[in-house]
Parts: structure tokens; C-alpha cells; sequence
């Protein structure tokens, strides 16, 4: 069981136990058992695979992936992804088209076929396990900030 | 408000509402489905090398309203044009955990300090009011041997520069270790025993000329992720290129492998040994390089484990002491050495069959093929790691594949300053900047010169190195610590019997300064909120010796501050009058009553370049709180130490200009390779290379046998146990678990085991496991599949995990010369919970 | 007597010098506008009684001069002995709050 986030500009919080080994404090937040102790391990779940795209937060982010890739074989013999993802392919997979972005190589030239830099897909893209984060995130991207400075604007008009 | 309608009026409310949203108007107000208006869009662009590893992609980081919205891999970048790997490609969220810390934390019980209090907010005065009164306190009960620093490879350039003025100048105590002693000291070590100089004499165009790439240990595509795209691209593209991998274990590197090899764990020493033996005997010897470039030495051996000195391990040793030392032999007697290391031993010893192993060594043999050796943990976190690094030197020397384009030993720094910082500014227990040691008269009186200080300032003694650090905090030796930018609860070895008790210690007050709530940070005393990245000014240098700039580009949030200024500041609360001797004092009258602050940065150098340097584009927090540019000075006076010797830099504002610059840089010019006279300006006349490090001109090639290491598998523990990483999860995860995608590709830490293993003692794909040793164990969940495929009778388990904190596990063995731990290789057994 | 009650809204794009004159000409339709912005967006909606009456109205909309474009986003319909007006109390003066 994970904790969840407390904000720390709120006044102390936890159980204290004396000793040095059972230190308890709500500090780190990624972990709800005492530094000496060991929690239950959290089951292992299975990649997501349900094809749904996920918002990006930024245009040039790479997407994650939607569907498991569990065995899927990448290396100097072939390369799984590029069954459904490559150009050719995609009137068939009806999978996304692999970005132009990946067609150009180190000095930005543009090659006929997927640069070589790009091969190993998953140093960009993972697969997404379906966990709860376990400490949430405050990023706001660029079309909410955009849409609260104008309400923002908007409200100073009034 | 409840409004009684008709059903007709509902429904019409639904659907005006439903038109309204997808129109994008709000009541009222003049909001716009797609936002064109280029004023509001444009972002700002700015450059930063990433937050992560030691490759130093650079990025463009691109801010609005005081935020963080997108970042993309820089195109004009030498180093990644335009690329990133996952992690860098989610630098815009690393800043904005819900977590941050916005204020500093000390543990309290009825309104004071208590060790096992509560942590509640104070404020940055009342947090400096207690960490002075303890150090104050241990300085004049325990004198300098008593405080102790805990510092960074992801420091900036100048804030390792202060920390190190503060503690073996102000504090006169060498007991400042960076968190680089886990990760680099062994290359470092084999730098200065091969070279006498630190840092790779190549660079990353090596990429684009090498013939052949040998991977030692590294698991480059998953930890040099952009590196490997490098690599990738040159084998696929030209298809005659082979690549060699060689690990204890199958990883994702593998999946380029021409020549993928598993070896017993350790066995790498007998195989370098066993390829410098193929070498000589199959004649392809460079007898003329060795003529002009070459020296041999017979290291010492026997030399221990770096465990505490009462284990019987260290007591057996015979030349602990002298680990370091070494005697000149000759060629010959070398080659009678190595001629033991035959392809029968060695593919014995190492489980590695005769033919894969001839195929690796021709690969370094055949004259025509540019070789470039890549290595990182498996060799540095290695009880006898620096034996690693010369030997893999010895490989490039005995051939002449050395310091020209293609043909490179490349040591790989995992950290993103480790370099930049860590080493060149000498944040080490026993170093001064740009190669200087404490230990030597003249280069404590050339930093003291530099520094405008008494004779006698820097302290000659040696401090305590990362591991003594936590032995000294559990004997109870160092009283007063301060961590920066690490977590070393969750990084350093033996956790249960020395970092734990060490920093609940109740002697001992330990200040932790960090952006987020670590297990660190749960072990300490006192925690300080601090800012990252691009919420400061900062430089960090890479793994190919180039040192890169950014700007300040946000703010940090609530009373978070830099680590600079949290240094600089709490230098203001001690006087030379508290902290110097009273001999320094007597006869250097002037600098009574200083405080450290006006002696150590108001110095006339620190201080000599006023705000208006700084560029109108950007905010800089420091320098506006201190009244000058801080960062310009600290550096140009850091410069110092390297201009004129090897280790020049460029002007200060010159880097913010560029995508960076390989030192040395000499006449504006970047030095692409080393000790080569083409690309090179130190090399002595006359010579085409020239390892200018040594006497003469020559390395060394380092006689060196295998040693067994330090805790093997026996019938109590029997599975080697290696940790490492991820490519999702950068070091302890304090910053990568914290966006959720990241931690959604890998929640957690896995035991790797092979699937049969994993039959034989019942246990299941997913079972929950107890990881055992004589020191520790943790609990995690097996797995047999997935990304890494190991032997039988080896486990492999990442260290990012909070919850899983494998270093209670681990064996706090070290490399003797380096004091390197060994991460890779202790002894475990397995139970199911 | 209609045998279905069917409830649509629309968005309709109109340029925005245009925006007073197509309005009328849509009130004039016999359809209620909610909503207006200075962009020339208006919120619509109609109550008729049937499919295609809903897509001629659509169609003359986008037909009128100054319409740029119009999109039925809501579409609502039951049987009318369904729809009752008895689900409430009697109707009086109230904000909408989309």
C-alpha cells in the first residue's frame, strides 16, 4: 500500500518510534516502511495493453506505449515494432506511422528508409504498467497554462 | 444551488453545456478553442545539458510563465543532434513532483532539536543556527577529523568549487568525499597510474571512425542510451563493423552483438590479461610505439579488499599499505607474465569458450581494425578496479590503438558532472583542482596561492573517502555532516551495518540538502529544500571532458535555494578567529576576525565581476541575494588552477555561447584528442604522441594478475548477487520515479534469475523473495523473463527502488587503491516469503 | 400531434462582422441562442420533431451567408408520451450554468 502524498509545508506529521533502527517518519514519500524494515513486495502486473493513446505532454514527447511488448525482439535480426509501425506496413497494422522525425539522420539529411540512430525503439518509448504513481506530478502543459492566463485575463476585464 | 427545472429545460441546459465546452467559451468569459496568437504561444528556448547521465545530451528546454512546459533534444548539439532517451525526453516534469521539499526541516521534540524528534518546518535561519552550533561544536571538541562533507557528481562546476574552499580551506578538513567515489574513483585511479592525468584522451567522434567497439561490463543501451544510437548507427550502417559484449549476464546491449560473451563474475582481469597475451605471442605488437611511448610496471598485489581493517580479509593482505606502489620491469618480464594467461586457463576460469575469446582478441590484434574499448561499472565497482583500467590500457598501448580517431579506451562516467565537478574540481578526500592532491607541499601551496590564503591553510591529511565516511559516522569518529545532491542511504553498500547506524548515530547531526524526501532525508537531522537544474545557473562537465552551461530558466519553488547558496551562506556563520589555528592566526594577523565568507568568496577574485555581466535574458538568484556574479567568479578562479596545464577552459561567458567545449581549450581551440600532436597543443615538440602526464612522455603498462574477489558464492549463499540499473529509472529513482510515466514503464525492482534456478527452488515468475546476505536482505518479486537474461547462479537486481533497498544486501568491499565499492559481486541465498 | 420530441445544440462559426445579422437571420429559424463570443461562435439549440428536420436545419444554417461552418454537437430524442412535462414542479426564472 503506498501513501499518499501529504504536503510538506503542513505541520509535522508521524509516529515515532525511539531506537535507531525504526526510523518512521513520512518524509520519503516513496516508501511507507521504516528504513529498516521491508515492506510487502507489490505484485508484478502485466504491461497495459489497451491500445488507447495517451496524451503527450508536450508535442515532441515520445508517446508511450499503449499495448504489451513483452518479447518483443528488437535487435541485429529483426525488429518487432517495425512490423506494424514501418510505413509499409501501416495500411495493414493500422498502427501510427512511425514519426518523420525518425527518417533523418545525424546532420539532419533525410534517408530513405528509418536512421540506424532510431533502431532500438524503446530507448524513447516504454510501455506503461497500470500502477498508480506513486507521488503525483504538478507539470501543467502549455495549453492549460495558456487557457488559465487567459481566464486569468478574462476575469480582469470583468 | 438547486434549480427546479422541466425536463425539456434539462435537457437544453445539457446540451448548450455540452456545445459550450466543445466551442471552448466559458461563461462569459473570451477564452479560444486553439490558441494562435503567437505572443501567447511563442515559448522561450533556452540550451541545458540534461539533468542525467554522464553523456551530457544537450537540450532545449522551453519555458512560459515561469514554468517548465516541454523540452526536445537539442539539434545543434554535437553530442545527441536532437535526440534524447526516455528519461531526457520527460526532463519538464522532473521539477514538479508533488513532493518537493519548499522548507527546511529539523527533527524536533518540545520546541528543540531532538535526534529522534518530529521533523517540523523552521526557517533557513533557524536551520543555519543549529547546523553552526554543531559544527562549531565538533570542530572544537574533534577538530577538523570530525566534520565531514558528502558531495556530487551532479553538483555544478562551481558549487563542488565552493564546497571544496569551504571544507579544505575554510574548515581545513579533507573529509569532503563525492558521491563520484561509488561510481568513478577507479577510473580515476587508472587514469593517474597509466597517464598521470585524468579524463579520456578521446571523445565521442570515436563513434563515427572505430571498426570495432568492445563493451566491458557496460550496459550502454540502456544507461549511455544516446551513445549507444551513436554506436548502433555505425555498426548498422556500415555493416563491416562488429560489436564485442562482454557482461556477467545478458542485457539489452546484447541485441547489437557480433561477439556477446557472459563471463564469471571477476574473470575480466584474466581475460585483458588473456588478450595482451594473444597479442604479443601472434606478433602484432606495435614494437615502435612501445619504443618512443611506453614504460612497464609490476604492480603490487595482494593488496585487500578495503574492508574494515579487523576482517580477517585485510588482515591476511600482505601490501594493503602500499597498494598503490609499483616497480619498473621490462617488456620481456611482462610477456613471460601474461604467457600464463593461455586461451585454455582463461576460457577455464571464465566460462567463456576458446573461440569466442580469440575472436575478441583479434579484434584488438588485427592492426587494420580501429578498436574503441567502452567500460563503466563493471569495471570501476570492482574490488580491483583500477587493475581493470590499466589493463584495458594495456591493450590499446601494447598495439598503438590509442588517441587518434576510432582508436579509444573510453572510460564512460555514469554521473552528469562527475567529471566537470567531481574530478576536475577535486571534491575528493585526498584532491586539490585539475589533478592536485593535498598530499604534495607544492600543490597545497599553489591552491593557497590561488586562494589568497596563509601557508598551511590546506590540510596535508588525507580525509575519510565515501565508505570510511560511513564507518567514521557509526564509530561515532565524524560528528558533523552535510549531504549534497545525493542519496547515499539509498546508494551506499552495507546499509545495515554502517549507513544506518551511522547517520542515527545519536552523536552525530547530519544536514541533508536535497529537492525531494529521500530515504536520506529520512535518516537525517536536518533537511534543506533545495533548487535543481535550471532553477540556478549551473555547468556540468562529461564523460568527453566537454564542459556545458545553462542559465537560470525558472524559479525554485518556496524557500527552496541552490546548494551554492546554502554553501555560501552558512560560510558566513564561522570565523577564522573559530575554525583556523591559533599559529596560521598569529602569523597572519589580517586575517583575524574574517568570517569564512569574507576570506573564501569576498576575496576580490570570487567577487570581481559585478551584475551587469550577467545576460538581461535571464534571472540569477544567487548572484542578485550576494551582489555579484558568483558563478562567473568562482569559476574564472577555479580556471586558474587549469589554464597553462593541461586542463584549460574557456572564458566564463564563452560557454554560455556554445553547445559546450572539450577541454584542454587552448586559443579558443577545443582538444579533441589527446597527447596526439594533430589535435593536442601540449604535446612536446617532436613527438607524434606524447603522454605528457608521465616522466618521458610514456605510460605505463601495468603488470597485474587476477585476484579472486572479495565474497564468492559457498553453500550458505549461494548465488552471486549483481545490482545496477535501468534506462527508465536514473540512479536512486529520487527524480524519475517522481513522473509518473517513468515509474509507470517500471514500478519496481526485480530479482533477475534464471528460470531454471527459479524452478529448482520453487519459485514462480512473480513469487515474492527474501534477497539474503550475511549483512541484509529485502524483499522483491522474481522475474525470469524480461530484459535481462542472466546465468545460472546469478541474480541482478536495480538499485532505483525506494522500496526496495538492495544495498542492505550488498558488501562494503572497496578496490584498496580507488576505494571504490564493489557493487557487482557479493553472496546471497534466496527464500521464498 | 409529434410522435418524438427530439432536443439538439449546436455551434455555429459565423465571421465575427457578421455576427448581429446572423444572428437575427437564426432567431428568425425559429432556434434559441444560448451563447455568443466576440470569436462569431453561437450556441444553439432546436426542438423539433424529427431527424431530418434536425439535418435540413443544419443544412440551411451552413447555406446562410456569413456562416463559416455549423456542427450539431447534442442530440437528444425520446417518444413524446414520454416526455413529460410533470418531472419538475412549474417552470420559473432560472440561470443555466453550463
Amino acid at each position: 500500500m503506498r501513501q499518499s502524498t501529504l504536503a510538506l509545508n503542513a505541520v509535522a506529521i508521524l509516529v515515532l518510534s525511539a531506537g535507531i533502527a525504526a526510523t518512521q517518519s513520512d518524509v520519503a514519500q516513496l516508501r511507507s516502511a521504516p528504513l529498516a524494515e521491508n515492506a510487502e513486495a507489490p505484485p508484478m502486473r502485466a504491461q497495459m495493453d489497451t491500445d488507447l493513446r495517451q496524451v503527450r505532454n508536450y508535442p515532441e514527447q515520445p508517446p508511450v506505449i499503449p499495448h504489451a511488448i513483452e518479447n518483443y525482439q528488437v535487435d541485429l535480426n529483426a525488429n518487432k515494432c517495425l512490423t506494424c509501425h514501418a510505413r509499409a506496413r501501416t495500411g495493414q497494422s493500422q498502427a501510427p506511422m512511425v514519426s518523420v522525425t525518425h527518417y533523418t539522420d545525424r546532420d539532419g539529411q533525410v534517408l530513405g528508409a528509418i536512421s540506424a540512430r532510431r533502431y532500438f525503439c524503446t530507448q524513447c518509448h516504454v510501455p506503461q504498467h497500470p500502477d498508480d504513481p506513486a507521488v503525483t506530478n504538478t507539470f501543467v502543459d502549455i495549453d492549460t497554462l495558456l487557457a488559465e492566463e487567459a481566464a486569468r485575463g478574462a476575469q480582469a476585464d470583468d | 444551488m438547486t434549480v427546479k427545472m422541466t425536463r425539456r429545460e434539462a435537457l437544453k441546459a445539457k446540451a448548450v453545456a455540452a456545445a459550450s465546452a466543445a466551442a471552448g467559451i466559458s461563461t462569459g468569459a473570451e477564452a479560444q478553442n486553439l490558441v494562435t496568437d503567437r505572443e501567447i504561444t511563442e515559448l522561450k528556448w533556452s540550451k541545458a545539458p540534461c539533468r542525467f547521465c554522464g553523456t551530457g545530451c544537450s537540450v532545449m528546454v522551453g519555458t512560459k510563465s515561469g514554468r517548465v512546459v516541454a523540452t526536445h533534444g537539442d539539434a545543434k548539439a554535437p553530442v545527441n543532434r536532437g535526440l534524447n532517451c526516455v528519461k531526457g525526453y520527460f526532463l519538464s516534469k522532473i521539477m514538479y513532483g508533488g513532493d518537493r521539499l519548499t522548507q527546511p526541516l529539523l527533527r524536533k521534540r518540545d520546541g528543540e532539536f531532538h535526534k529522534d524528534g518530529e521533523f517540523e518546518p523552521v526557517s533557513w535561519d533557524e536551520a543555519f543556527d543549529i547546523m553552526a552550533e554543531k559544527f562549531k561544536a565538533t570542530l572544537t571538541e574533534k577538530g577538523p577529523d570530525g566534520v565531514g562533507m558528502f558531495g556530487s557528481g551532479q553538483w555544478t562546476v562551481w558549487e563542488g568549487y565552493a564546497a571544496a574552499k569551504l571544507f579544505k580551506a575554510g574548515f581545513r578538513s579533507n573529509n569532503i568525499d563525492p558521491n563520484a567515489r561509488h561510481c568513478m574513483a577507479s577510473a580515476v585511479a587508472g587514469f593517474m597510474r597509466t597517464f598521470g592525468i585524468d579524463e579520456p584522451m578521446g571523445c565521442y567522434d570515436d563513434f563515427e571512425h572505430a571498426d570495432a567497439f568492445v563493451l566491458w561490463g557496460s550496459n550502454m543501451a540502456e544507461m549511455h542510451p544516446i551513445l549507444w544510437t551513436r554506436l548502433t548507427d555505425r555498426r548498422l550502417s556500415y555493416p563491416d563493423t562488429q560489436v564485442a559484449v562482454l557482461s556477467t549476464y545478458e542485457h539489452r546491449s546484447f541485441d547489437l552483438a557480433d561477439i556477446p560473451i557472459v563471463f564469471t563474475p571477476h574473470t575480466d582481469l584474466a581475460i585483458l590479461n588473456y588478450i595482451a597475451n594473444y597479442i604479443i605471442q601472434s606478433g602484432r605488437v606495435n614494437e615502435e610505439f612501445l619504443r618512443e611511448n611506453v614504460r612497464f610496471q609490476r604492480g603490487r598485489t595482494d593488496i585487500g579488499y578495503g574492508l574494515r581493517p579487523d576482517h580477517p580479509l585485510e588482515v591476511a593482505s600482505v601490501n594493503s599499505a602500499e597498494a598503490n606502489e609499483s616497480d619498473e620491469i621490462s617488456f620481456d618480464n611482462y610477456a613471460a607474465f601474461v604467457a600464463d594467461y593461455d586461451v585454455d586457463t582463461v576460457s577455464e576460469l571464465s566460462g567463456v569458450s576458446k573461440s569466442k575469446l580469440e575472436a575478441l582478441a583479434e579484434l584488438y590484434a588485427d592492426p587494420d581494425k580501429k578498436v574503441m574499448s567502452l567500460w563503466t561499472m563493471g569495471f570501476n565497482q570492482h574490488v580491483r578496479g583500477v587493475w581493470c583500467n590499466n589493463l584495458v590500457y594495456n591493450l590499446h598501448l601494447l598495439t598503438g590503438k590509442i588517441a587518434t580517431p576510432g582508436n579509444s579506451p573510453f572510460s564512460l562516467t555514469g554521473q552528469p558532472s562527475a567529471c566537470g565537478t567531481a574530478r576536475e574540481v577535486g571534491t575528493f578526500a585526498h584532491r586539490l583542482p585539475a589533478d592536485l592532491v593535498v598530499t604534495d607541499p607544492e600543490h597545497r601551496a599553489t591552491a593557497e596561492q590561488i586562494w589568497k590564503l596563509p601557508a598551511g591553510t590546506v590540510p596535508e591529511k588525507v580525509g575519510a573517502h565515501a565508505v570510511l565516511q560511513n564507518r567514521h559516522l557509526k564509530d561515532g569518529i565524524i560528528n558533523a555532516y552535510w549531504v549534497q545532491v545525493n542519496n547515499n542511504m539509498q546508494a551506499a553498500p552495507n546499509m545495515m551495518e554502517e549507513t544506518l547506524p551511522g547517520y542515527r548515530n545519536p552523536e552525530n547531526f547530519i544536514v541533508v540538502s536535497d529537492a525531494y524526501p529521500t530515504v536520506t532525508c529520512e535518516a537525517a537531522d536536518l533537511i534543506l529544500p533545495t533548487a535543481m537544474w535550471v532553477e540556478k545557473e549551473g555547468a556540468y562537465g562529461n564523460a568527453e571532458r566537454r564542459t556545458q552551461f545553462w542559465h537560470q530558466l525558472v524559479d525554485a519553488p518556496g524557500e527552496s535555494r541552490s546548494d551554492l547558496w546554502q554553501l555560501m551562506e552558512f560560510s558566513k556563520r564561522f570565523t577564522t578567529d573559530e575554525v583556523w589555528p591559533e599559529e596560521i592566526l598569529a602569523e597572519n594577523p589580517d586575517y583575524r576576525g574574517r568570517t569564512l565568507y569574507e576570506v573564501l568568496f569576498e576575496n576580490g577574485q570570487v567577487n570581481a565581476y559585478p551584475l551587469e555581466d550577467i545576460d538581461d535574458d535571464y534571472a540569477n538568484d544567487e548572484a542578485q541575494h550576494f551582489g555579484f556574479y558568483v558563478q562567473k567568479g568562482l569559476f574564472e578562479e577555479y580556471a586558474r588552477f587549469g589554464r597553462d596545464h593541461g586542463h584549460d577552459l574557456a572564458p566564463f561567458d564563452t560557454y554560455h555561447d556554445v553547445r559546450g567545449l572539450r577541454w584542454p581549450v587552448v586559443d579558443g581551440q577545443e582538444t579533441p584528442w589527446r597527447y596526439n600532436a594533430d589535435y593536442d597543443p601540449y604535446v612536446s615538440e617532436g613527438r607524434k604522441i606524447d603522454f605528457y602526464g608521465k616522466p618521458g612522455g610514456r605510460a605505463n603498462i601495468f603488470e597485474l594478475p587476477y585476484e579472486p574477489p572479495a565474497e564468492a558464492p559457498d553453500d550458505e549463499y549461494p548465488f552471486w548477487l549483481s545490482t545496477g540499473r535501468v534506462l527508465e529509472h536514473w540512479h536512486s529513482g529520487s527524480m524519475t520515479q517522481r513522473v509518473p510515466e517513468l515509474h509507470k514503464a517500471v514500478p519496481n525492482a526485480l530479482v533477475y534469475m534464471h528460470p531454471l534456478d527459479a524452478r529448482e527452488m520453487g519459485f514462480n515468475r512473480g513469487s515474492e523473495i527474501r534477497v539474503i546476505s550475511r549483512r541484509g536482505a529485502i524483499r522483491s518479486r522474481v522475474e525470469t523473463a524480461g530484459r535481462n537474461r542472466v546465468p545460472r547462479g546469478l541474480v541482478f537486481v536495480p538499485w532505483f527502488d525506494a522500496t526496495q533497498l538492495i544495498n542492505k544486501v550488498t558488501l562494503d568491499a572497496t578496490d584498496p587503491i580507488s576505494k571504490q565499492t564493489d557493487f557487482k559481486k557479493c553472496a546471497v541465498r534466496l527464500e521464498a516469503v | 400531434m409529434p410522435r418524438e420530441v427530439h432536443i439538439a445544440s449546436m455551434i455555429v462559426h459565423a465571421r465575427p462582422e457578421r455576427l448581429t445579422e446572423v444572428s437575427r437571420k437564426i432567431s428568425e429559424m425559429g432556434l434559441e441562442i444560448h451563447q455568443t463570443n466576440p470569436d462569431g461562435k453561437l450556441i444553439v439549440t432546436q426542438e423539433t420533431h424529427s431527424t431530418g428536420a434536425l439535418g435540413e436545419t443544419l443544412t440551411a444554417l451552413q447555406l446562410l451567408d456569413g456562416v463559416l461552418a455549423a456542427t450539431m454537437v447534442f442530440h437528444h430524442y425520446e417518444p413524446a408520451e414520454e416526455f413529460s412535462e410533470a418531472s419538475g414542479s412549474e417552470p420559473e426564472p432560472r440561470e443555466v450554468q453550463p
